[in-house]
């Protein structure tokens, strides 16, 4: 019965990439999905789409004339809109000089395609189905040599009950240029997949937030393929924080000299809720560098899954690789699962990680209780300064307020629940 | 002339990579090539198993013949042909012994050959060994002495036919037939092994130590081991190997099931030297082992120690199910991968009891072409409250074309519990080597040295006997890795 089912969603994606009669790329990509991923795949083990196979589920026909009221207010100075998985230009502000937003023609979107199909995202099924069921692929390009200085913001929303959402963006940034995006997922529908590829060219560098803060019965299966050039930066902080399951799954290749990536994240689970956070970092040059700080508070029956893989080439010596994950369990029924994974092949490297699960220190406790704060005001004191210790080593001065506002949102309600 | 044969001779000695490379000559008794239900009867028959048995075995084979080979570990080799392994044989000299005169001469010199004199063992070192020379014991001391404490330690073919009761209980309970492809296997066609019982408040008064050789060519050896260890008793045992040189590969897949009740201890260390294969990794021997112990009773304590460094693969993962209260899982390990070797090793810690601790220590060299993985997994389930774990897993690079992996998975479903782990990979440092050669040692002698430092915390776990053996080991087996 289930695999019936199963199939029933590629026989949907199948049927609705039919309608675009020409697309070579469409069809490449729709002949790569057969089935969801089961758990018996190493990577899927630990967040399984038992019940996501079994729902009904179609690809979403965006509606352009849609409009969604904004829950909360933007932060950017540049708002780009994409509603039911469209780019909406009418929603969204003028690009500024330098910068360039427009969508992929037949070919740009098939040499796209064959771009992630060489990653390792190339069996993941945002992939194949995104590229499948995508109203276009919109790119987005910052010119060499221009500093954007105003905030980019990505509004994801939209999307309906029963079905699927498939935004799929490119994100060049030229020689010398420089971007700061913060991209908001707000989905409504019961799964949204969004795609992207990142290419950050020589000296570029970028800044990046991520906030999933989808609809909470929402699964976000998004997946992020990004290449750094030489001497290239990004900084990227993702806090997730929504939806009912949500993975995002990012992979970093660093195949410039001298490319710097910092890959941070925050998770916040409560209720049901299913959050992971997947990231591989592939070392294929000498002399890169890679941070990860990953932080997780859990409560309710949620459960927090950080899979971290940093694999390091033959050549890329004096790679220096640091990874750390950390999680609070704060409820009887959370449950935490980490997977840290180094890969070395080459020998003059300092790569180290470190994962500890657990719970609020009791001397720290003890310590705030005894100077008159209240249990319940001592943990909430001691969970804050957990993230926000984080999200100020990760976030832009001018954002830290706004990024901690909303994991602070997220935590008052896990927190509440906890201590009644 | 004989001082032509002389120097052929000598150069033959020098120039063959591995030292404990050769074959005796004995007569083996075979079972015909292949497996078959007809093969596992003809085991069972020929060891006059009892008809459980011979049914729990066929249970077993039937489960594998629905089984996969497992294929998630970072290790590479051609397919096993399963019908081209002889699953039995035994050297054709029977008869029971009474004492060690009685042993073929051809096999005391093997011995000789390893560097254990067994006679000098029996004296100095007050070891009981239970010598395993292709699947049957055929020498067995100290056994007296043992059995005063009321200690049985004997073959495991022997323990059916005189301790049915605690073999029936007993095997298969840790490590169930259906456990996973190669433990199935093992539980069909297994051959021989120890079995250790110590009774109820019985500290084992000496190391208890078995020297497993792997002789007859292209046979698989199919081992299997218990220990039982009653309330608030003690044991450690010992494991060590040595293997012949040979081209074809060999597949070793045994299985240890250890069982500590209330205030019970066991300690079990090993110190692994298989054929590695030469230098393109042709030849060497397949270990596919399964480890497990079940800490039963309320403070319970396993320990396993390793030391890895021989095999082609190896495939091993020293499990402790803490399942009593209070109960503490420790592993230690050092694997040593040179040349072509590919090992993909670690442990599972299974906290089940409330207040459970578990330590895992673990140590990796690579060199040559080698790949080294650390694979473990930390699980603290819903009802092991306060529980702890620590985990450290460093690595340790000799030249840049081989890797060190590290695949830890923690699964915590309780909040009081608290898992902590830490990884780090470097290689040997340019200042340490430097200091080391400016003192007048080579560069050799500088790297033995600086591993076993980073090996120490290991080392330190293991008996005094084994500690020396293991030192000089891992000194060989990094042999013309550096300069």
């Amino acid at each position: 019965m289930q695999h019936s089912l199963k199939d029933d969603y590629a026989n949907c994606v199948k049927n609705y990439t039919n309608q675009f009669k020409d697309n070579s790329f469409r069809k490449l990509a729709c002949n790569d999905f057969k089935s969801w991923p089961g758990p018996r795949e190493e990577t899927w083990r630990l967040s399984r789409l038992g019940t996501l196979s079994r729902k009904k589920i179609k690809p979403i026909t965006p509606n352009l004339q849609k409009t969604i009221n904004g829950k909360s207010k933007h932060i950017g100075s540049k708002i780009i809109k994409f509603v039911d998985g469209a780019y909406r230009g009418d929603l969204s502000s003028e690009m500024p000089l330098g910068v360039n937003l427009s969508s992929l023609n037949d070919s740009e979107s098939l040499e796209y395609l064959q771009k992630l199909k060489k990653s390792n995202l190339n069996h993941h099924p945002s992939t194949n189905v995104s590229l499948s069921c995508t109203p276009s692929i919109m790119k987005l390009t910052v010119k060499k040599n221009i500093k954007v200085k105003d905030f980019f913001e990505i509004i994801y929303e939209g999307g309906e009950e029963s079905q699927s959402v498939h935004p799929v963006l490119y994100v060049e940034l030229e020689e010398n240029s420089s971007l700061y995006l913060i991209e908001r997922f707000n989905h409504f529908s019961t799964l949204a997949m969004p795609l992207q590829l990142t290419e950050i060219r020589n000296k570029a560098s970028l800044n990046s937030i991520k906030i999933f803060n989808d609809n909470k019965e929402t699964y976000n299966l998004s997946a992020h393929c990004v290449h750094l050039s030489e001497e290239s930066n990004l900084n990227s902080f993702s806090l997730i924080k929504g939806g009912m399951f949500t993975r995002s799954e990012t992979h970093a290749y660093l195949n410039g000299c001298g490319s710097k990536l910092s890959l941070n994240g925050i998770y916040i689970s409560g209720n049901n809720q299913h959050h992971d956070l997947t990231t591989a970092i592939y070392h294929d040059v000498p002399d890169c560098i890679s941070k990860q700080i990953v932080r997780g508070v859990l409560g309710g029956k949620s459960t927090g899954v950080f899979q971290g893989k940093v694999r390091v080439a033959q050549d890329a010596q004096r790679t220096d690789g640091q990874q750390m994950s950390r999680a609070i369990l704060i409820s009887e029924n959370a449950n935490a699962n980490a997977k840290p994974e180094l890969e070395i092949y080459a020998d003059d490297v300092i790569c180290a990680h470190g994962a500890t699960v657990g719970e609020l220190d009791d001397d720290q406790l003890f310590y705030l209780n005894s100077r008159g704060v209240p249990m319940d005001k001592a943990r909430e004191i001691l969970i804050k300064a957990f993230l926000e210790d984080m999200i100020n080593q990760s976030v832009d001065n001018s954002l830290h307020d706004f990024v901690f506002k909303e994991a602070e949102l997220a935590l008052s309600s896990i927190i509440i629940k906890e201590t009644l | 002339m004989v001082a032509t044969q002389e120097t052929i001779d000598k150069v033959k000695e020098v120039s063959s990579s591995y030292k404990y490379g050769f074959v005796t000559e004995l007569e083996a008794e075979k079972a015909p090539l292949g497996l078959s239900e007809d093969i596992v009867k003809f085991i069972s028959n020929k060891k006059k198993e009892p008809k459980w048995l011979l049914d729990w075995r066929l249970k077993a084979y039937k489960k594998w013949l629905t089984m996969d080979e497992p294929n998630w570990a970072m290790v590479n080799f051609p397919k096993i042909d399963f019908q081209d392994i002889y699953y039995y044989s035994a050297p054709k000299t029977k008869p029971k012994l009474n004492s060690l005169d009685e042993v073929d001469p051809e096999l005391l010199k093997t011995y000789e050959k390893l560097g254990i004199p067994i006679k000098e063992q029996e004296v100095l070192a007050g070891v009981a060994v239970d010598y395993v020379f292709d699947s049957v014991s055929v020498a067995t001391t100290f056994r007296e002495k043992l059995a005063d404490e009321g200690i049985i330690f004997c073959p495991i073919s022997e323990a059916v036919q005189n301790h049915p009761d605690l073999v029936k209980k007993y095997i298969g309970s840790v490590i169930p037939i259906g456990d996973n492809y190669y433990a199935a296997l093992n539980s069909a066609v297994f051959t021989d092994g120890s079995f250790v019982y110590v009774p109820k408040g019985v500290k084992c008064p000496m190391e208890l130590s078995t020297y497993f050789r792997i002789n007859e060519q292209n046979s698989g050896q199919f081992e299997r081991t218990l220990i039982i260890v009653e309330d608030n008793s003690y044991v450690s045992y010992l494991e060590g190997c040595t293997a012949p040189q040979r081209d074809e590969n060999q597949l070793h897949a045994a299985v240890v099931e250890l069982v500590a009740m209330d205030d019970a201890e066991i300690k079990y260390s090993t110190v692994q030297n298989w054929y590695p294969g030469d230098k393109d990794g042709k030849g060497g021997i397949y270990n596919f082992v399964t480890k497990r112990g079940n800490c039963l009773g309320k403070r319970s304590k396993i320990a396993w120690t390793q030391v890895e460094t021989g095999s082609a693969i190896t495939w091993k993962y020293p499990s402790c199910v803490l399942r009593g209260d209070n109960s503490v899982g420790e592993f230690y390990s050092v694997a040593v991968a040179n040349n072509s070797q590919q090992a993909d090793t670690g442990t599972k810690m299974i906290h089940i009891g409330k207040n459970t601790k578990s330590t895992i220590i673990s140590k990796g060299i690579s060199a040559g072409k080698a790949q080294n993985t650390y694979r473990g997994q930390v699980q603290i389930q819903k009802n092991a409250k306060a529980s702890r774990n620590f985990t450290q897993c460093d690595s340790l690079l000799i030249g840049d074309r081989c890797g060190a992996h590290t695949v830890p998975y923690i699964n915590q479903h309780t909040p009081s519990a608290r898992v902590e782990h830490e990884a780090t990979t470097s290689k040997i440092s340019e200042d340490q080597l430097f200091y080391c050669l400016q003192r007048g040692l080579d560069t050799e002698q500088a790297t033995s040295l600086i591993v076993n430092g980073f090996c120490k915390e290991v080392m330190k776990e293991l008996p005094m006997e084994f500690a020396v053996e293991a030192q000089k080991l891992i000194g060989i087996s990094l042999e013309g890795s550096v300069g």
